[in-house]
C-alpha cells in the first residue's frame, strides 16, 4: 500500500467514480441496488483518497507528473496535493459517503418514480470533480474542473424538474454560479496574458507583476477572484442563491453540497489571497475587505435565518452565516500575513478548523431535517413537532449538531469559534476594526443558538401534528451516517488537538516556513489548547467532559437513590380540550422581539429577465424593409420591360432598327 | 497520394451518378457505400503529410506556363474542412436512410429518394473539392456547385415554401458569388495568379479592396449580417440537409475562403481585423437576440449557426489583429461546431420524425418516450456552449485566450462579450430543452406524442440508423477535440 505512487491513488479514485457513474447512469433501474453500487464505489474511491491525504499529511506535499500537456496553451494537467488539498480530501469523501448511504433509503421512498440515473451518477461525479478542483495545480484545468463541478451540482439541484418552483431555484443557481465561474475565467485569462502560463507556480510572480504594473488592474483582478469565489461560498451580498438552491435539491444532495460547494469557495479564496498574493499593501486591504464581508455574512445570514420557517431554508441561511466565520478568520489571516505570522497562522488555522467542523455538522443537520421529511413529508416548522419521542437517534444527532453549530462546549463548533474569536480579539488589539467584527461574531453566536433552539423545539419537542403518524426512527442506513457524523463532532470537540496538528501543517504549506511550531501556537497541552503557550487563552475540553460526566453521574445517583415516583399523564390545558395544533408553540412564535428589532433582508438574486423589444426584431428583419422592396421593385421593372414583348413582329423589327441606328451612331462617333 | 485524392473527390461524384441510376430503394445503399469509402479515403489522407499539386495551366489567360489552376493543397486547414465535411456527411447519409421514409411524421417521403441522394453525394463531392482547392478558381467552381446543390436540396419537398426558400438561398448566395468573381478577375488581372498567396503581390489598397470583395462573398455564403435572412428560411429543407449543408459544411465554405486567404502569407492592417471582428460581434448578438422570438426548433438552430459562424469570423478577425491562438480557435471551431450542431439538428430531426412537430410551444414532456433524442439534445447543447471537456469548449477557450493576446482594451471587451453570449446561449438552450423534454407530457397537433409513446413501445420508434448516428455523434462530441486539436496546432508552424 505504501508503495503505490500518489499519482495512481488519485487517478484510480477519479476513475472509479467516473466508471461507476457511467454504469449507474446507463444501467441503474432500482434505487436500492444502484445505491449500494454507488456506496461501494465511493468507499473504494474514498479509501484511495484517504491514503493519499494521509501520505501528504505525514510526508508533505506531493506532485504528479503532467498527465496532459498543452504547451501552446501554457497549461498542463498536473496535480499538486498539499496539506490544504489534503484537508478537503479527508473531509469531503467522509461526508459524501454518509450522504450517499443515507440516500439509499431516502431517495427510494421520497422519489420512487424518478430514475436512479438522475441522482447517483451526479453525486459520484460531484465527489470526483471536487477532488479534481482541490488537487489540480494549473489555472486552466482548475477552471475546467470548477465548471464541471458547477454543472454536476446544478443537475442535482435540477433533480425535481417536474416542480416549477424547484426549476426556478435551479435557474437562479445556474446563473449565479456560471456568472461566478465566468469571473474566475476572466481572472485566469488576465493572469495568463501576463504570464503566458496557467501553472500555479507561475501565478504568484505574475500577480505581483500585474500589481506592480497597475494597482487598479491588480485590485480588479482580486475583485474578480473574490466575486467569483465569494458567490460560490455564499458570501454577503452574493449568497442569495443558496437558500433556494439548497432547498430545491434532495436532502442527501443538500448534505453533500454543505460539505463541498461553499467550502470550495473558501478554498479558492485561501489559494488566491494567501498563496498567490504577496504584496503587503494588497494583503492588508483585502484582508480587511474579506473580514468585513465575513462579518456582514455572519450578521445578515444568521438574522435572515431567524425569520425562516422552512427547515431547509433556515439551514441554508445558517450556511451563509457560518461561511462568514471562515471568511473572518481568513481575512484576519491575510491582513497579518506580512506583519505577524503568529496571528496570521492562528487566524488561518481557526478558519480552516471551522471549515472542517462546519463540513461535518452542517450536513448532519441536513440529514436530520431530511429524516423528519422522510417520516412526515413536511418541511414547515410550524407543522412539525413531537418527533423526538419516536426518533431518538435522529433527535440526539440533531441536538449534537445544533449545539455544535451554536458553539456550545464541548462540541467542535465551540473550539473553532473560540479560536476565531481569539484571533479577532488579538488582531483587534492591533487593528481595532477586527475587535468590532469579533464582537459581531460573538453576538451572532447567540442568535445561532436561539435559531436552533427553535429548530429543535419545532421538529422534535412538543406534540405530533394531527394526521401525522410516526412509528419508528429512520432505517439503519439513514441513522448510521447521522451517528457517524455526530461522533465526529464530539471527537473533534473533545480532542481539538487532533485537527490542529494537521491544520498547523496546512498553514505551513500555505503560508510558508515562518509558521510557528505547534508548541508555540497551541502549547504542550495533551487535554486541550494552550493558545500562545497559555498566554492568550486556555481551553481544556477533556476536563469539561469529565466534569460534565461526573455531574451527570451524581445527578443520576441522586435520582436513583431518591426513587421519586414518576407518573406519566396527559398535558393539562386549564381544563379545556385542545387539539395538538392549537397548543403547540409554533416556530413562528420564537424570538418575536428579535425579529421585530432586526428586520434585515438578505439581498435576493433573481434570474435575469429578458425584455424583448419588437422594434429591434423589425430592424433585424432585413427581408421586410430591404430585400423584399428591392425584389418587388425589380419585379415591377421586369414587368414593365416585358411589355415591350408585344408579340407583333413589326414592333420587334422597329426595335432592331432603332438598335442598329444606335450601334452605328456609337461606332461612327468612336471612329471620329 | 494522388490516387487517394482522386478517390476522395471522385467517389462522391460517382456515387451521385450511381444513386440516380438505380431505383429509389437501392439509392440509399449506394450513397451510404460511397460515403463510407469517401470517409475511409479521407481518414487515410489525413495520416499522410501535407502536399500540394497543381496542374492545368491556362497560358492564354496571361499566366505563366507552370502555374496550374487545379489540383490539391492538403495542409491542416484542408484536412479540418475535409474531415468535417466527409465524416459529418457520412453520419448524415446514414441518418437519412432512416429519416427519409413514409414513417416520418413530419415529412413522409415515399418517393424521390434517388434524387435526394444524387444531390447529397454531389454536394459531398463539391465540399471535398472546396476543401482541397489550391486556387481561387477551383474553390469558386465547387463553391457554385454547392450553391446549386443547396438550391436543389432545400426545394426537395416541392411545396411553395421550400421552392421559395430554395430560390432565395440561390439568389443570395449567387450574389455573393458575383462578388467572388469580381475578386477573382481583379486578382488575376493584377497578379496573373490565382493562388491564395497572390494577394501578397498587390499593393495594400488594392489588397484591402479585393479582400473586401471576398469578405462579402464569404458573408453571403456564411449567412452573416446583412445576408443572414436566407438561412432561417432554408430550414424548409429536410432536417439532415439542414444539419449538413446549413450547419456543418456549406456555410463553412465562406469562413474557409477567408481562412485560406489569411493563410496566404500576406498581411492586413489591424484596422481590418478590428472591422471583421466588430462585424462578427454584431452578427453574433443580432442572431442571439433573435433566438428568443423563435418557436420552430430548426429556426432556433439556424440562428445559433449564424452566431457560431460569427464566432469563427471573430476568431479570424482577432487573428488578423495578431493573435495566432484566436485564429487556431476559429479553425478548430469549424470542426467542433460541425459535430455539436449536427448532434442538435439530428436530435431535433428525431423529435420531428416521431411527433411530427418542431414547435417549442407545442411540445412538452418528451423525455419519457424518446430518451435518446433528449440525451442527444442536451449533450449537443452542452457541446455547443462550450462545457469542458466537450468539443466547442476547446475552440472557444482558444479564441478567448487569443482575445487576451490582442493589445488594448478590445481583447478583454471581447472576452466579456463572448462569455455573456455563451451564458445566454447555454441558458436558452437548456430552457428550450427543459421545455420540450420535461414537464407534463403534452402532444403536438392531434396528440402525436401519445402515439409516439405507443410507437416506441411497439418497437416502431426511431429507426436503428438514426439511433446509432445519434449515439456516435454524442461520443464524437467528447472525442472530436482529440482529432481537431493536433490538426490545428500544425496550422501555423
Amino acid at each position: 500500500m505504501a508503495n503505490i505512487p500518489s499519482q495512481w491513488l488519485l487517478i484510480s479514485a477519479l476513475g472509479i467514480l467516473t466508471v461507476a457513474s457511467l454504469l449507474i447512469g446507463l444501467l441503474g433501474r432500482n434505487w436500492q441496488k444502484s445505491g449500494v453500487v454507488a456506496v461501494v464505489s465511493m468507499m473504494a474511491a474514498s479509501i484511495a483518497t484517504w491514503l493519499l491525504a494521509a501520505r501528504v499529511f505525514v510526508l508533505g506535499p506531493v506532485s504528479t507528473s503532467p498527465l496532459l500537456r498543452f504547451d501552446l496553451l501554457g497549461s498542463s494537467l498536473t496535480f499538486h496535493v498539499d496539506r490544504l488539498s489534503a484537508v478537503f480530501l479527508l473531509v469531503v469523501p467522509f461526508v459524501g459517503l454518509a450522504a450517499l448511504m443515507y440516500a439509499i433509503e431516502y431517495m427510494a421512498k421520497v422519489y420512487p418514480n424518478r430514475a436512479p440515473g438522475r441522482y447517483y451518477p451526479f453525486a459520484l461525479l460531484l465527489l470526483a470533480t471536487t477532488i479534481g478542483v482541490v488537487t489540480v495545480s494549473d489555472l486552466f484545468f482548475f477552471f475546467v474542473f470548477w465548471e464541471m463541478m458547477t454543472l454536476v451540482s446544478w443537475v442535482l439541484v435540477w433533480f425535481d424538474r417536474e416542480d416549477k418552483q424547484k426549476v426556478q431555484a435551479a435557474w437562479i443557481y445556474f446563473f449565479a454560479t456560471h456568472a461566478a465561474a465566468a469571473c474566475i475565467l476572466i481572472a485566469a485569462l488576465v493572469i495568463y496574458s501576463n504570464a503566458n502560463s496557467f501553472a500555479f507556480e507561475d501565478v504568484t510572480a505574475s500577480v505581483a507583476r500585474i500589481i506592480q504594473n497597475s494597482t487598479i488592474l491588480g485590485h480588479l483582478l482580486m475583485s474578480l477572484f473574490l466575486v467569483g469565489f465569494g458567490t460560490k461560498a455564499g458570501m454577503f451580498p452574493l449568497g442569495g442563491w443558496l437558500p433556494k438552491a439548497y432547498s430545491a435539491a434532495p436532502s442527501p444532495a443538500s448534505a453533500a453540497f454543505a460539505s463541498t460547494m461553499t467550502k470550495l469557495g473558501i478554498y479558492g479564496i485561501a489559494r488566491v489571497f494567501l498563496q498567490f498574493l504577496e504584496i503587503p499593501s494588497f494583503r492588508e486591504v483585502w484582508g480587511v475587505i474579506i473580514a468585513a464581508f465575513g462579518a456582514l455574512s455572519i450578521f445578515f445570514g444568521t438574522l435572515s435565518a431567524l425569520r425562516e420557517e422552512d427547515s431547509k431554508r433556515l439551514l441554508s441561511f445558517h450556511i451563509i452565516g457560518q461561511i462568514g466565520y471562515m471568511l473572518l478568520g481568513i481575512g484576519i489571516g491575510i491582513f497579518f500575513l506580512s506583519s505577524n505570522v503568529f496571528l496570521a497562522s492562528t487566524a488561518l488555522i481557526a478558519a480552516l478548523y471551522h471549515l472542517v467542523n462546519n463540513a461535518i455538522y452542517k450536513p448532519l443537520l441536513f440529514l436530520n431535517v431530511g429524516a423528519a421529511e422522510y417520516k412526515t413529508g413536511l418541511r414547515d416548522l410550524n407543522k412539525l413537532g413531537g418527533l423526538g419521542a419516536f426518533m431518538p437517534i435522529t433527535m440526539t444527532a440533531a441536538i449534537i449538531a445544533a449545539l455544535s453549530i451554536a458553539g456550545i462546549p464541548p462540541f467542535n463548533g465551540f473550539a473553532s469559534k473560540w479560536l476565531v474569536y481569539q484571533s479577532a480579539f488579538q488582531g483587534g488589539l492591533r487593528f481595532p476594526l477586527f475587535l468590532l467584527l469579533g464582537l459581531v461574531a460573538m453576538f451572532i453566536s447567540l442568535v445561532t443558538l436561539a435559531s436552533f433552539m427553535k429548530l429543535i423545539g419545532s421538529v422534535f419537542l412538543g406534540k405530533l401534528a394531527a394526521g401525522v403518524k410516526v412509528d419508528a426512527d429512520v432505517p439503519r442506513s439513514m441513522s448510521i451516517p447521522q451517528i457517524g457524523l455526530s461522533l465526529a463532532c464530539l471527537l473533534l470537540g473533545v480532542f481539538p488537538m487532533l485537527a490542529l496538528v494537521l491544520l498547523r501543517g496546512t498553514a505551513q504549506d500555505v503560508l510558508g516556513p515562518l509558521v510557528p511550531v505547534y508548541a508555540s501556537l497551541f502549547g504542550y497541552n495533551p487535554v486541550g489548547i494552550d493558545l500562545g503557550g497559555g498566554k492568550v487563552g486556555i481551553w481544556n475540553p477533556v476536563y469539561l467532559v469529565v466534569a460534565l460526566f461526573v455531574s451527570m453521574l451524581i445527578a443520576y445517583g441522586i435520582v436513583s437513590v431518591g426513587r421519586a415516583p414518576a407518573r406519566e399523564t396527559e398535558s393539562w390545558y386549564g381544563g379545556e380540550q385542545a387539539e395538538p395544533d392549537e397548543v403547540r408553540f409554533k416556530a413562528h412564535g420564537f424570538c418575536l422581539p428579535f425579529k421585530e428589532a432586526f428586520t434585515v433582508v438578505f439581498p435576493r438574486i433573481e434570474t435575469p429577465r429578458i425584455r424583448l423589444i419588437s422594434s429591434v426584431q423589425k430592424l433585424l428583419n432585413f427581408d421586410a424593409w430591404l430585400y423584399r422592396p428591392i425584389t418587388d421593385w425589380l419585379g415591377t421593372l421586369a414587368d414593365r420591360m416585358s411589355r415591350t414583348h408585344t408579340g407583333v413582329p413589326q414592333v420587334y423589327m422597329i426595335w432592331q432598327l432603332i438598335g442598329m441606328i444606335l450601334v452605328f451612331a456609337i461606332l461612327l462617333s468612336l471612329n471620329r | 497520394m494522388q490516387a487517394l485524392v482522386c478517390g476522395v473527390i471522385g467517389v462522391p461524384f460517382l456515387g451521385a451518378v450511381a444513386s440516380i441510376a438505380v431505383r429509389d430503394k437501392a439509392s440509399k445503399y449506394v450513397a451510404a457505400g460511397a460515403s463510407v469509402v469517401t470517409a475511409v479515403l479521407a481518414i487515410l489522407l489525413a495520416q499522410t503529410p501535407g502536399d500540394t499539386y497543381l496542374f492545368g495551366s491556362m497560358p492564354w489567360l496571361g499566366t505563366p506556363e507552370s502555374a496550374g489552376f487545379f489540383g490539391y493543397q492538403l495542409d491542416s486547414l484542408a484536412l479540418v474542412m475535409l474531415l468535417a465535411s466527409v465524416l459529418v456527411g457520412l453520419s448524415i447519409v446514414v441518418f437519412s436512410m432512416g429519416y427519409l421514409s413514409g414513417n416520418n411524421r413530419d415529412h413522409p417521403t415515399k418517393a424521390g429518394h434517388a434524387r435526394y441522394y444524387f444531390w447529397l453525394m454531389l454536394f459531398m463531392g463539391s465540399m471535398v473539392g472546396i476543401s482541397i482547392s489550391p486556387t481561387l478558381l477551383q474553390l469558386f467552381i465547387f463553391w457554385e456547385m454547392t450553391t446549386l446543390c443547396s438550391w436543389a436540396l432545400i426545394s426537395f419537398y416541392n411545396n411553395d415554401e421550400s421552392l421559395r426558400a430554395g430560390m432565395k438561398a440561390l439568389i443570395m448566395t449567387s450574389i455573393g458569388g458575383l462578388f467572388f468573381i469580381g475578386g477573382i478577375t481583379w486578382v488575376l488581372s493584377d497578379t496573373a495568379s490565382l493562388r491564395f498567396s497572390a494577394l501578397g503581390a498587390m499593393p495594400l489598397g488594392a489588397r484591402v479592396a479585393v479582400f473586401s470583395l471576398f469578405l462579402i462573398a464569404a458573408w453571403a455564403k456564411s449567412a452573416q449580417l446583412p445576408f443572414h435572412t436566407w438561412l432561417p428560411e432554408a430550414m424548409a429543407a429536410p432536417t439532415p440537409i439542414s444539419a449538413f449543408l446549413h450547419a456543418a459544411a456549406m456555410v463553412k465554405a465562406g469562413v474557409f475562403l477567408i481562412a485560406r486567404l489569411l493563410l496566404g502569407g500576406w498581411m492586413l492592417s489591424t484596422g481590418a481585423g478590428l472591422l471583421v471582428s466588430i462585424a462578427a460581434l454584431v452578427t453574433m448578438f443580432a442572431a442571439l437576440y433573435l433566438y428568443f422570438f423563435q418557436d420552430d426548433l430548426k429556426r432556433l438552430l439556424a440562428y445559433s449557426t449564424i452566431a457560431q459562424l460569427g464566432y469563427i469570423f471573430l476568431g479570424m478577425g482577432l487573428g488578423i489583429s495578431g493573435s495566432s491562438m484566436a485564429f487556431r480557435g476559429a479553425i478548430l471551431h469549424i470542426l467542433m461546431h460541425a459535430v455539436a450542431k449536427t448532434t442538435l439538428f439530428l436530435s431535433v430531426g428525431a423529435v420531428a420524425y416521431l411527433t411530427g412537430s418542431r414547435s417549442i410551444s407545442k411540445l412538452s414532456g418528451l423525455a419519457g418516450s424518446m430518451p435518446l433524442a433528449a440525451w442527444a439534445f442536451f449533450i449537443g447543447a452542452f457541446a455547443l456552449t462550450g462545457i469542458p471537456p466537450l468539443s466547442c469548449f476547446w475552440s472557444k477557450i482558444y479564441v478567448l485566450i487569443g482575445a487576451m493576446q490582442v493589445r488594448g482594451a478590445f481583447g478583454p471587451t471581447v472576452v466579456i462579450l463572448l462569455l455573456t453570449e455563451s451564458l445566454i446561449t447555454f441558458a436558452w438552450f437548456l430552457w428550450v430543452g427543459q421545455k420540450i423534454f420535461f414537464g407534463r407530457t403534452r402532444g403536438a397537433i392531434g396528440g402525436h406524442v401519445e402515439e409516439a409513446v405507443a410507437l416506441e413501445h411497439s418497437g416502431a420508434g426511431l429507426p436503428l440508423t438514426m439511433k446509432w448516428v445519434l449515439i456516435l455523434l454524442m461520443i464524437a462530441s467528447f472525442l472530436s477535440p482529440i482529432v481537431g486539436i493536433p490538426l490545428v496546432h500544425r496550422l501555423l508552424q
